[in-house]
């Protein structure tokens, strides 16, 4: 942990879209270099966790810490350098479709950083090997496979180096085998680059492989927590079914 | 009645929000950064491949516009008045509405729909996520390289369809450039030019305007990204006509010719 505080802390967190509240007096921290896996089912808010995280949506009420920064407060110039500090993988890994896989991940770079040219190039493909796109830089984005974009989205989101990485569904659409190569990433980076991970997932059983703590969702409101093991001894059914990977 | 009224209300919280937007893009116009890759870019997109359409389009309107004022005038042997007017009805208001309608329809729909697509993928949540501010990246740059781009897709457009009124004479009438050209400008002044031209500022920020909103606030997924497509157009081509009935009572009052 980084001055002794928690990388990500939400206090008290509620959101409502219109009538329906989505969640309801939501409150977990995540250590530096943590890897903390959000389970629930669809429509519990998984997502909308992640994007309060970032700031792409506010809370109706709490708060949200990013290293000791409360998000809400900050200006839209100290909340970019936070961003910067953040890589966040969407579901659908929300390539840029114009430009081609390359250039997604140069995207960043050439925005936030005085690197020259080739040292852009030098870092993407540096990423984009770490992901084992190497060969699929010049691809546009439609060329890609549901997993190849993941991979995609994933390189960009490191591409800044982030401390945080914040990771919607990584497993969604994909096959085992695929899933399994993501979750060995999401691994290596806990691993070699102690890169903070708050992954949202219904697959419980492959974010085993990389995850520290879990936390499970349910009607808005943190139904368990703790480690695999502590949640399959829970005595709501619910996060036992969720923490044995029975309930996907 | 009351569905009325809430309509009504709708129809105003709209129009409200599209002002505010409006107005929330010229103010990050002023302040960095200013994305001057970018706008060179939309002006690209935006104005050099409207090119072909605005240049084809004008050929054949000032083609149609000489064939039917020759009609016209040869009833009381006013021939040698063709160039003339059909200068005069190009540039004075034909022209600069004719050009903003044919943006209006390629660029308002391209606009609404990539950025409504760009909206439903989440690429817009993407941007912000990676600490770029997106509504001056995407609307801000689009905006501007349309209030650029458009007098000048204008005066091209004026010219073309001269050319176009210049070979229906010289086919017709055996008419040569040089007379044409002295006979079509012998009566413009430049006050004939500048404020119709100028007005097309007017027409594009309306149409960045207009189909920038749609798009950036486009929910609904491959719905959404179609009706953004079709409201843009339809939305941005209404409030240039309208706005022209205004803009031409402003020119006339000061320049009343």
């Amino acid at each position: 942990m980084e001055n002794g505080q928690p990388a990500v802390r939400l206090e008290h967190v509620s959101k409502a879209f219109g009538d329906r509240k989505i969640l309801d007096d939501v409150s977990f921290q995540v250590g530096a270099g943590e890897a903390f896996c959000l389970l629930g089912r669809s429509g519990t808010g998984k997502s909308v966790t992640l994007k309060l995280i970032i700031g792409l949506l506010k809370p109706d009420q709490g708060s949200i810490f990013i290293e000791g920064n409360k998000i809400q407060e900050l200006d839209a110039a100290k909340l970019s350098e936070v961003r910067k500090r953040v890589g966040f993988l969407f579901q659908n890994a929300a390539l840029f479709d114009s430009i081609s896989v390359s250039d997604n991940v140069a995207f960043p770079l050439r925005r936030h950083t005085r690197k020259s040219e080739g040292d852009i190039q030098a870092t993407v493909r540096e990423k984009l090997e770490e992901v084992e796109l190497g060969k699929d830089g010049e691809k546009m984005p439609s060329e890609l496979s549901g997993g190849m974009r993941k991979r995609a989205g994933l390189a960009r989101a490191l591409s800044l180096d982030p401390g945080i990485l914040l990771i919607d569904e990584p497993s969604s659409g994909l096959d085992r085998i695929t899933a399994a190569e993501i979750y060995d990433l999401l691994l290596n980076l806990k691993k070699k680059q102690k890169v903070t991970l708050i992954v949202v997932t219904h697959d419980v059983r492959g974010a085993r492989k990389f995850s520290d703590r879990f936390a499970v969702l349910d009607q808005g409101k943190i139904a368990g927590s703790g480690t695999a093991e502590e949640l399959g001894q829970s005595e709501n059914s619910l996060v036992r079914q969720l923490a044995s990977g029975s309930e996907t | 009645m009351t569905a009325v009224s809430h309509r009504l209300n709708r129809l105003f919280d709209s129009a409200g929000e599209l002002g505010l937007f409006g107005f929330r893009a010229i103010k990050e116009s002023f302040r960095r950064p200013f994305e001057i890759g970018e706008i060179i870019h939309q002006i690209y997109e935006i104005g050099w491949r409207s090119g072909p359409l605005v240049i084809a389009s004008g050929f054949a309107f000032g083609v149609v516009l000489a064939l039917q004022t020759r009609a016209s005038m040869e009833s009381f042997g006013a021939e040698a008045m063709v160039p003339q007017a059909v200068s005069f009805g190009l540039f004075t208001d034909v022209g600069p509405l004719i050009a903003s309608l044919l943006v209006a329809g390629r660029v308002g729909a391209g606009i609404g729909a990539e950025l409504a697509g760009m909206r439903v993928t989440e690429q817009i949540d993407a941007l912000e996520a990676l600490a770029i501010d997106s509504f001056k990246y995407l609307v801000v740059t689009r905006v501007l390289a349309c209030v650029i781009a458009l007098p000048i897709l204008t005066t091209i457009l004026n010219f073309s369809g001269l050319a176009g009124g210049m070979a229906s004479d010289m086919i017709a009438l055996h008419m040569s450039t040089r007379l044409f050209l002295n006979d079509a400008f012998s009566t413009m002044s430049w006050s004939d030019y500048m404020p119709p031209t100028i007005k097309t500022v007017v027409f594009g920020f309306i149409i960045g305007t207009v189909s920038c909103y749609l798009g950036y606030t486009a929910t609904q997924g491959a719905t959404g990204v179609g009706r953004a497509s079709t409201r843009s157009v339809v939305l941005s081509s209404l409030l240039v006509i309208l706005s022209d009935v205004i803009l031409v009572k402003i020119i006339l009052f000061w320049y009343p010719g």
